[in-house]
């Protein structure tokens, strides 16, 4: 029998035996009662994530109440500057780290599994854990508003204003902390997401059937891998910076604080696109099922998404057109800024004509589509203006900015979300939300968020700057101002209602069978806790639509993987491009370890932050201890049989090299740390072009005997366990494994010991120029590899003499092996640009 | 028997670059472009001319040229496939089609990169 | 010349780099505002009737691809040329055909002052600007005001725009566009305009604490006001002309104020504070936060801290009520 087989001859038979349902239901219990905190479902999660997510809305949302009340009338004291610069910087924070970017995550994390057909996401407790930590961290960020400790930067803390000169205590190290958090939550839902999309497809769904939303969000998780690493990087600059005063950002010291605008924006221009792509995604799902008939355009679509992705990746310059760059320069930024209006322009027109072909719903979700086009195409026509960069000169830091940016973000994404949130809570709750309170709530919010927002552009156009907390009665602002006060309290009206429709509607029902709107999508199917009963294959790209037996025929069991075949929690793991079976995964099930490490890490960056270094410490005990134990229990001895999931496809349950889900993982985190580390060889460059002389007198470069030996210490280690690889393939004993774990370990901190003494040797200090200061931080950074390269080496070795390391087992050797030639390859790559100046 | 010992399918990455392949000419261009426009103001080069052209301008026709004969023949490949063989089959003329329209687009992203380096190359004064 | 014009986009000044700046402006609003109801119209029309065609390479292609494509071209053309034309830079044999193309005639255009002409450089401080002027080539300790500069009518005036501390913005929205200020960079800003007026301007990239707080005034007057300003402006303060003026004088002293504010012709000479050798013929007090008289100067000195809280000026509390008169009389009397 064939994989591909068409839909008459299905992959399993009936009847199914009489406990098989039973035991699939077993082993997907989510825990009862208060346990239920340490479920690891992606519909619990994605569901904890989303309510999260609305929580800082809802809190952000309440700041800018207070800001709007303070700018009602001119010359107001409601609330006096000091507080005023923090309530702006919050506001900005918590509404993009802590709501956009989380929520868009929590949707995919909720809706993807289901979409594919998957039982649930390849690392369900690496999205606990992110869940957890970014909660906790969110919580406490947000606290500092009321202890005068929150940040007061503006929400992109452009140094020198944030660094220890002007911004001595506590206020930006918060900020900087706050971010921390999200930037770790959203690398692991970026490695979540974009390995679930691409290994735990249903078997048939090529890349031509796949979902239009699921191309966003791979397209954003591959956006999320190369566009969080410079805000990562820059965050440890400041904090570098602010702690032992290494002067990136210091003019007087050969730093330079528009390095901080380039690495900030070279990752905020991509996340106004991780944030508007899934939206967009979300509307290419709506739109299609609400007009009942397939979305117009697909291909082009797809096509457009794609190319957003790469393109918002040259934009980030037109944040910064008033910096006094050369014409020539901010002109290339200009032209990618149209440029990047084009694949926009594709999909508006793919959905214009998709309800042009249709019969169009009225209901709920489609008043918010309404809504969102005649917001977002508002949005991104003031877009294409800010992209001319003479005019941007003009509005640049003007209210007209604010205006764009709340239209383009709650155009572009609030609206489809919450189109989302009243699309698919029957998808949750088996039945619909309020339509009453959902029209009213719609309507309030279209009605109050134009009326709030448009008169800021007449402000901005009148002069007025953002960021101020008071302003002169001369100046003509008076009646704008008031208007988009009102405004405000509307829109916070219409968020009210539809958020009170949830509390009250909205059950998490663990059996749903329901498809209101007649979607023609896989989200569809009767869905339990265990996702669906059986998963199908796939040969269209609304297979409720085109194989009209599909619900009856999956929820009978008749399609694969019916039941629990391992006893375990299970999913089907497929090819990247063809969807075609390769094993079965084993999935595991609810635990506290996630949570104790996601509180651990809050605690451990906490208490750092505020100084207090044994707490701390012990933070990152239970953090580390949690992730180890959480560990060993992954990678699960392989039963070594074949299990039939239908049509008599035989999986394995176990899948090693470079098949695996955990090398793709790790591949992905490699990709993360690649970047962040060229985003520091970018640092080095800037600094290099800034100066006169490079390096700068009196420093010297490295030595370059001391350099070659650390090369080859670098090298080296790669080399022994590439050796070790062969070895471990020829089943050698565990001596020799655990010998050349040590022995890679002590060689890569030899490498690090004698680059080290190449700079200390060269007398470059980190404190006194950005010179050291960049190489220092190359070196920190190569360090910080070897010390994990130690643990996961030591880890390695545990998990050898628990005998749980062999041929068709190696998955934990292999990381340790992929990252140690990471770090030997960034080892070199480090050491070449520290000597660069000397070749070029 | 396991269908994966019959077919090894096609490999992700040499596909995903083959999709993107046109875009990822027009980032290598860009960055390109950009990166000798902002060298050559900051040494001060920007006023040399090669060939009666500015510096910025000749180098930065010379590029736009081999990217879009590089886009150009990604198209191409992409709608001679397309064309000649109707038994492809769905995912593979998705894929084609892909690269070929990404390869389009990114003509046209290449052509707009173009016009600062003909119009501006030596304008390096900060506004 | 004393007309105060709005500080805004919409009211350029004739002459002005502004004034290209908004006609690029309407062409935006007028193409954004059809492309807006074209796009809701049609959105509107089909979801309220059925079945309508539509076919992709019409829809898609034609709207999404071939419509923007064409649009942005002739844009980003545009923009270039109005970018050069404001930017005060030579253009080259392409850019002066482009700025043809779109007919904008060489007298918009803002020229590159000449050789040796006036210059004036601007430093921003928390929250303050300091204005020095480089009337021979070297020469910017002997113009130094605060909060206001001067300029001649219908003449291109170069600003070197810096920072002291953190990074500021130089906006006067009706001549020019904005520029940031950016610690260890000098940018440049040229102005113009052939209106006499007062124009106000405001710090817009957020700098801290009184951001909000950080106006400016720019002065246009014809050339002849001009010059006899600025030879006022060279001049040392007079001596105190009267008792009045003169225990003025001593009150100056006698607080905290030399080690901050510099009045030339006296002992004082402090250099962090704004130069006051002319304050009185200033427009306004505590960088566009009050107008300037003898009142306002007298709840300045004794209350910056309640007019301007966090700013580096502290509340003299040591004067009398007399002495507070005579010190406002005097500084006022600094014309």
């Amino acid at each position: 029998m064939s994989a591909v087989d068409s839909a008459r001859a299905l992959p399993n038979p009936l009847p199914r035996p009489p406990d098989e349902l039973e035991r699939l239901q077993h082993v997907w219990k989510p825990p009862k009662g208060w346990r239920l905190l340490s479920a690891v479902n992606n519909t619990y999660i994605g569901l904890f994530y989303t309510g999260a997510a609305l929580l800082f809305l809802v809190l952000g949302g309440i700041l800018a109440l207070l800001m709007r009340t303070q700018l009602a009338v001119p010359e107001n004291d409601l609330v006096d500057y000091d507080l005023y610069n923090q309530l702006f910087t919050m506001h900005g924070s918590v509404m993009m780290f802590l709501f956009a970017v989380p929520v868009i995550e929590a949707i995919g994390i909720l809706l993807l599994p289901a979409m594919l057909g998957a039982r649930d996401l390849p690392f369900p407790r690496l999205s606990a854990y992110a869940f957890w930590a970014y909660f906790a961290g969110g919580i406490v960020f947000f606290g500092t508003i009321f202890f005068d400790v929150a940040p007061d930067g503006g929400w992109f803390m452009y140094p020198p204003l944030t660094s220890f000169k002007f911004s001595p205590g506590l206020r930006s190290d918060f900020w900087l902390l706050g971010i921390g958090f999200i930037e770790i939550s959203a690398i692991a839902g970026a490695i979540e997401i974009v390995v679930g999309i691409l290994r735990t497809r249903p078997p048939g769904m090529t890349l031509d059937k796949m979902p239009v939303y699921v191309w966003a969000m791979l397209i954003v998780g591959g956006m999320i891998i190369f566009g969080f690493p410079p805000v990562i990087l820059a965050t440890a600059l400041l904090e570098l910076e602010r702690a032992f005063h290494w002067p990136f950002f210091v003019a007087e010291q050969g730093g330079d604080s528009l390095l901080w605008q380039h690495l900030f924006w070279l990752f905020g221009h991509p996340d106004v696109y991780i944030i508007f792509l899934p939206g967009a995604g979300l509307v290419s799902m709506i739109v299609p099922a609400m007009a009942r008939t397939p979305l117009v355009g697909y291909k082009w679509v797809v096509l457009a998404i794609v190319v957003t992705g790469f393109i918002s990746f040259a934009l980030w310059v037109h944040h910064m057109f008033a910096t006094g760059m050369p014409h020539l320069t901010t002109s290339f930024f200009s032209a990618a800024s149209m440029a990047v209006a084009i694949p926009a322009g594709i999909q508006v027109f793919a959905w214009l004509a998709t309800l042009r072909r249709g019969r169009v719903q009225l209901a709920t979700p489609t008043w918010f589509i309404l809504g969102f086009f005649g917001i977002f195409v508002l949005g991104g026509l003031t877009g294409v203006m800010l992209a001319v960069a003479p005019y941007d000169w003009q509005v640049h830091d003007t209210y007209f900015v604010v205006a764009h940016l709340h239209y383009v973000v709650i155009g572009g994404m609030v609206f489809p979300v919450f189109a989302g949130i009243y699309y698919w809570a029957p998808f949750v709750s088996g039945k619909p939300l309020s339509e009453r309170m959902g029209k009213w709530a719609c309507a309030l919010m279209f009605g109050g968020f134009n009326l709030a927002f448009f008169p800021m552009h007449i402000s901005g156009l009148l002069g007025m700057p953002r960021r101020v907390w008071t302003y002169s009665d001369t100046l003509g602002w008076d009646t704008w101002n008031m208007l988009s006060t009102v405004g405000a309290f509307v829109l916070a009206l219409g968020f009210a209602i539809a958020l009170l429709d949830l509390l009250l509607h909205l059950r998490p029902a663990g059996k749903v069978d329901t498809n209101p709107w007649q979607a023609g999508t896989l989200e569809w199917l009767p869905l339990d806790d265990y996702g669906v009963r059986s998963i199908p294959h796939v040969e269209s790209r609304e297979p409720l639509w085109d194989q009209s037996q599909l619900r009856e025929e999956v929820d009978s069991g008749r399609h694969y993987l019916p039941g629990t075949l391992t006893g375990e929690r299970e999913t089907i793991v497929t090819s990247a491009i063809d969807a075609r079976p390769e094993y079965l995964l084993r999935l595991p099930g609810p635990s506290w370890l996630p949570v104790f490490a996601g509180l651990g890490t809050a605690a451990f960056f906490l208490c750092l932050t505020v100084k207090l270094f044994i707490p701390s410490m012990i933070g990152a005990v239970v953090a580390l201890v949690s992730i180890f134990k959480w560990l060993w229990q992954s990678e699960p001895a392989s039963t070594n049989r074949l299990y039939d999931i239908g049509s008599g496809v035989e999986l394995r349950d176990h899948m090693t090299g470079r098949r695996s889900h955990s090398w793709w993982a790790m591949v992905v985190l490699m990709l993360v740390d690649g970047t962040i580390f060229s985003c520091l060889v970018f640092a080095y460059f800037y600094f290099w072009t800034v100066s006169t002389k490079w390096p700068p007198p009196p420093f010297d470069l490295p030595d370059g005997a001391t350099s070659i030996a650390a090369a080859i210490a670098w090298s080296a280690s790669a080399a022994v366990l590439a050796v070790a690889h062969r070895w471990l393939r020829a089943g050698v004993r565990r001596g020799a494994l655990i010998a050349s774990l040590v022995g890679a370990a002590m060689l890569a901190w030899m490498g690090f010991a004698l680059n080290f003494m190449t700079l200390s040797d060269a007398n470059v200090r980190p404190d006194q120029h950005a010179y050291g200061a960049v190489i220092y931080t190359m070196l920190a950074w190569q360090g910080l590899h070897v010390a994990l390269i130690t643990l996961m080496g030591g880890y390695t070795i545990a998990r050898v003499l628990a005998g749980m390391v062999d041929d068709t087992r190696r998955n934990t050797f292999d990381n340790t092996r992929l990252m140690s030639y990471y770090t030997a390859a960034q080892g070199l790559a480090a050491l070449f640009v520290m000597h660069s100046p000397s070749v070029f | 028997m396991s269908i994966q010992a019959r077919h090894e399918g096609r490999r992700f990455t040499p596909t995903a670059l083959f999709i993107c392949g046109g875009i990822l000419i027009w980032a290598s261009d860009f960055l390109a472009v950009y990166v000798i426009a902002a060298l050559a103001c900051a040494k001060g080069w920007a006023a040399l001319t090669i060939a009666g052209m500015p510096i910025v301008a000749f180098i930065g026709t010379i590029l736009t040229i081999a990217a879009c004969a590089g886009t150009a023949a990604i198209l191409r490949i992409g709608l001679k496939r397309l064309q000649a063989n109707g038994r492809l089959d769905a995912s593979m003329r998705f894929i084609y089609f892909l690269s070929a329209a990404i390869g389009m687009l990114a003509l046209i992203a290449i052509l707009f990169n173009a016009l600062p380096a003909w119009f501006l190359a030596t304008e390096c004064l900060p506004y | 010349m004393n007309e105060e014009h709005l500080q805004s986009v919409l009211h350029a000044a004739p002459g002005s780099g502004a004034e290209l700046l908004s006609g690029l402006g309407i062409v935006l609003y007028v193409g954004a505002a059809l492309i807006f109801v074209a796009v809701i119209a049609l959105v509107l029309h089909a979801t309220f009737t059925d079945r309508l065609r539509a076919s992709t390479r019409a829809w898609v292609v034609g709207g999404g691809i071939v419509f923007p494509a064409v649009a942005l071209f002739l844009l980003l053309n545009y923009s270039i040329a109005v970018g050069s034309a404001v930017s005060a830079i030579e253009s080259g044999s392409a850019l002066r055909l482009l700025l043809d193309c779109f007919r904008i005639d060489s007298k918009a255009r803002i020229p590159p002052p000449a050789p040796g002409s006036l210059r004036i450089h601007v430093d921003g401080k928390q929250w303050w600007w300091d204005v020095r002027y480089e009337v021979r080539s070297g020469d910017t300790s002997s113009i130094v005001l605060a909060n206001e500069l001067r300029v001649p009518l219908d003449e291109p005036v170069e600003l070197l725009l810096t920072t002291s501390d953190v990074i500021h913005s130089f906006w006067v929205p009706s001549l020019a566009g904005k520029v940031d200020m950016i610690p260890g960079r000098t940018n440049r800003l040229v102005i113009r305009t052939s209106e006499p007026g007062i124009y106000r301007g405001q710090c817009a990239e957020y700098c801290g604490g009184q951001h909000a707080l950080m106006a400016l005034y720019v002065i246009a007057q014809p050339r002849e006001e001009f010059e006899a300003w600025l030879t006022r402006q060279a001049q040392p303060a007079e001596a105190p002309r009267d008792d009045l003026l003169r225990s003025g004088y001593d009150a100056f002293f006698k607080g905290r104020c030399p080690e901050c504010h510099t009045v030339r012709g006296t002992p004082a000479d402090g250099a962090s504070g704004p130069d006051l050798t002319h304050v009185g013929a200033r427009h306004a007090l505590a960088a566009g936060t009050l107008r300037n008289h003898i009142g306002t100067m007298a709840g300045w000195i004794a209350g910056a801290q309640d007019i301007k809280p966090g700013n580096p000026m502290p509340d003299s509390e040591v004067y009398t009520g007399r002495e507070l008169r005579a010190l406002s009389a005097w500084l006022e009397s600094l014309e």
